[in-house]
């Protein structure tokens, strides 16, 4: 008898949960199109994401990086919305929040349906419903779990279960009374996903539909302002005070400098190799996307140590050499985005240890005073022992560069 | 007995086709078998040209009624009858002969420059080029075992250093094929030895580059230093290798050694300057690392390394202006 009343309630709640992601999507379905970036040249589709209605006056929301085309080469590319009845009116960008992934779109329309933004807090766990147009299979539901904001991030991001698929992105994601929380951003798969919070979203539409407001003239400056800006404020605030050092061999090396750093370390010991490898790496765990093949944003920093006691000095400054060279410096971008790296090496005295080492620097094309960093050195003076340390800093003024490279070089120090 | 004239038959550069001594006159010049001299030009007649003892002592050539004639050199000038002294040209034919006497001198002997050309380097034996061989084997198979960290055994080493081994042979074989046909001699021996020997200096000079290179790492001092010693010693294998190919004045063969090495060397620096600016999305760490001795107390400062790094942001600035070079 229990088990069938256990048996029947269950049918009764998914009956229920089945009616509420067919209601929500009944009333809110209107207020979501999707975005289409075609050339303008062949009119071919050439970049698809969902956006949002966020006011009667027709201001949309979606993400920078489905509108990124437009901004990059706007007298290539075109954008418009497509709504449920497959009526298409062409779209404008009004702002962007590079760093955030979010644009406002303006599409000249009076008296849409809209979502209201509203700053909300909600308890781990609350279901949630984010809507966009999957791989263009026409505007879908998806359902899912709201598991709070992700704890040791540098961009804020909530972690949604549920999947969200390509295409998606830009959509929002609410609560069955249709309360707007985040905009789909990301997925890392295996239903983990990324919603942007909806107060990011809040200030870019206030700041982009108040009166008077005027769109920048070129984007672009506004990007590399904005990436600039929130470089100089992270990045200035890493390995400032105390820097937190880990023990690595007889070296004391710099480790998690901020939260939003994530640090693994490894160590490879083979009885058959003449040497051995520990690696501590630390890396924050997200990017800022500029386009396809370019993100810019990441801080991460790499320490390698060598020891041996089966190598002679000479072998093993084969084996250093070889690790010093070794590239092992992941950072995307092709010849249309940045320069080529340009790199000044010397011995260089920091502490009671010398280093060998490299600066390598090169810069963004379209963003005046943006630089890649990349700083490598190995420490000298000891036969049987060697550290290999490399700090990549993308996305950074070169002043900051320096700074964190000065800074994170002499911190290493010699622990006998 | 001695020869009354020679007659010499020329090719049409002027040098000597053929020479018949001539010890009794008269005789016979013509395209038959009956002829003292016979030459074999369809424009000459069978018998063309008589030489006799003239009134006078001299020798005289005359025509036999020839189809062509015959006609006195340089100046072109038909004759019939003419007395001919030592140096005379006369054309039959499309043929040029000339006279000679016993007594027409000679040039000096010339010396053979291929006579103990590597003498003048050094004193060969093959006991000498079996050690060199041997010695650059060894420091091969040394620099190569202290430039790895690998367990690679004893056998794989030693069969890297027949490669090397090979490698020297193939090279020397090369020069000998080209001494083979410019001086007529293998010296097979001797262009390994010299091979080897260059290749042992080589050897040793790197390690001091690599030194030279964890002192001042990627600096222009090292770039020049590295860039002087591959020209010298190509330059060196060279001067060696044509010693043995050209006749050419040891002066004249460390200049022709030298433009080679720099034009060779130079090309390919050339070609390295040219691919300096394209694109590699990663950066290039150059230089060796030893962690010992070197660099310790010889670093700049930490500020002075990031001071002098503004020339970086000039730098990547100016690249930025440029357009892509695809």
């Amino acid at each position: 008898m229990l088990a069938l009343a256990a048996l029947a309630l269950a049918g009764a709640l998914v009956q229920e949960r089945d009616a509420a992601a067919s209601e929500v999507f009944r009333r809110y379905s209107d207020h979501v199109v999707k975005v289409e970036i075609s050339e303008r040249g062949s009119g071919a589709k050439s970049e698809l994401g969902s956006a949002f209605f966020v006011t009667a006056r027709g201001h949309l929301v979606t993400n920078f990086h489905v509108i990124s085309k437009l901004i990059h080469d706007p007298d290539r590319y075109r954008a418009e919305l497509v709504d449920a009845s497959g009526g298409r009116t062409a779209v404008t960008v009004l702002d962007i929040d590079v760093v955030h992934d979010l644009a406002v779109l303006a599409s000249g329309r009076r008296a849409t349906p809209h979502f209201t933004l509203t700053a909300v807090t909600l308890a781990q766990g609350r279901r949630l419903f984010a809507l966009g147009h999957p791989r263009d299979l026409g505007l879908s539901i998806v359902e899912g779990t709201y598991n709070g904001r992700l704890q040791h991030t540098l961009y804020e991001r909530i972690h949604f279960t549920g999947s969200l698929n390509p295409g998606m992105s830009g959509g929002p994601a609410i609560t069955g009374a249709g309360v707007v929380v985040g905009v789909n951003v990301a997925t890392a798969g295996n239903q983990v996903s990324f919603l942007v919070p909806v107060e990011r979203a809040m200030a870019l539409v206030a700041k982009a539909t108040r009166q008077g407001y005027e769109p920048p003239k070129d984007f672009l400056v506004s990007v590399g302002g904005q990436i600039r800006e929130y470089s100089d404020h992270y990045v200035r605030s890493l390995f400032s005070d105390s820097v937190p050092t880990v023990e690595l061999g007889s070296y004391r090396v710099p480790t998690q400098p901020a939260a939003f750093f994530r640090c693994w370390a490894d160590a490879d010991r083979d009885e058959d190799s003449p040497f051995e490898v520990v690696d501590h790496t630390c890396s924050t765990d997200d990017y800022i996307y500029l386009t396809r093949d370019h993100s810019s944003g990441l801080v991460e920093f790499d320490h390698r140590l060598l020891t041996s006691d089966r190598l002679n000095r000479y072998r093993f400054s084969a084996l250093y050499t070889e690790q010093y060279r070794s590239n092992g410096v992941g950072l995307a971008g092709d010849e249309d985005e940045v320069t080529t790296f340009r790199c000044r090496t010397r011995n260089v005295q920091s502490g009671t240890l010398t280093f060998k080492t490299a600066l390598c620097l090169r810069r963004y094309r379209k963003f005046d005073g943006l630089y890649d960093a990349v700083l490598r050195a190995a420490a000298l003076g000891h036969a049987d022992t060697g550290l290999v340390t490399t700090l990549t800093m993308s996305g950074v003024s070169f002043e900051n560069a320096l700074l964190l490279a000065k800074r994170y070089l002499g911190s290493v120090t010699w622990k006998p | 007995m001695e020869a009354l004239i020679f007659v010499e038959v020329l090719d049409r550069r002027g040098n000597v086709a053929e020479r018949v001594r001539i010890d009794a006159l008269p005789a016979t010049v013509g395209r038959s078998y009956r002829n003292q001299v016979i030459v074999d030009d369809r424009f000459v007649s069978p018998e063309h040209v008589r030489l006799s003892v003239g009134e006078t002592g001299g020798v005289v050539a005359e025509d036999l009624d020839s189809e062509n004639g015959m006609y006195e050199e340089p100046q072109g000038i038909r004759v019939t009858r003419v007395v001919v002294q030592p140096g005379t040209r006369l054309r039959v034919g499309h043929t040029v002969l000339r006279f000679a006497t016993v007594d027409q001198p000679v040039v000096a002997t010339a010396h053979d420059p291929f006579v103990n050309a590597t003498g003048r380097l050094f004193r060969y034996t093959p006991r000498a080029t079996a050690a060199i061989v041997s010695a650059a084997l060894l420091v091969s198979m040394l620099t190569t075992y202290l430039q790895s960290y690998d367990e690679a055994n004893v056998a794989s080493r030693i069969a890297n250093a027949l490669m090397i081994g090979l490698g020297l042979a193939a090279w020397a074989g090369a020069w000998s094929l080209v001494t083979r046909i410019m001086a007529h001699r293998f010296a097979f021996g001797r262009h390994l030895a010299i091979a080897s020997g260059v290749f042992l200096a080589a050897e040793v000079t790197n390690a001091g580059l690599r030194m030279l290179d964890v002192v001042e790492p990627g600096t222009t001092a090292s770039s020049v230093a590295s860039t002087v010693v591959m020209i010298l010693t190509l330059a060196a294998v060279l001067f060696g290798q044509l010693a043995l190919v050209s006749p050419l004045s040891p002066r004249r063969r460390i200049g022709w050694s030298l433009g080679v090495a720099v034009g060779l060397i130079g090309l390919i620096q050339f070609a390295e300057f040219a691919e300096r600016d394209s694109f590699d999305s990663s950066p290039d760490f150059v230089g060796a690392v030893r962690p010992v001795g070197a660099g310790s107390g010889r670093g700049m400062s930490l500020e002075t390394f990031m001071t002098g790094a503004a020339d970086l942001q000039h730098q990547v600035d100016a690249d930025a202006v440029r357009r892509p070079s695809y």
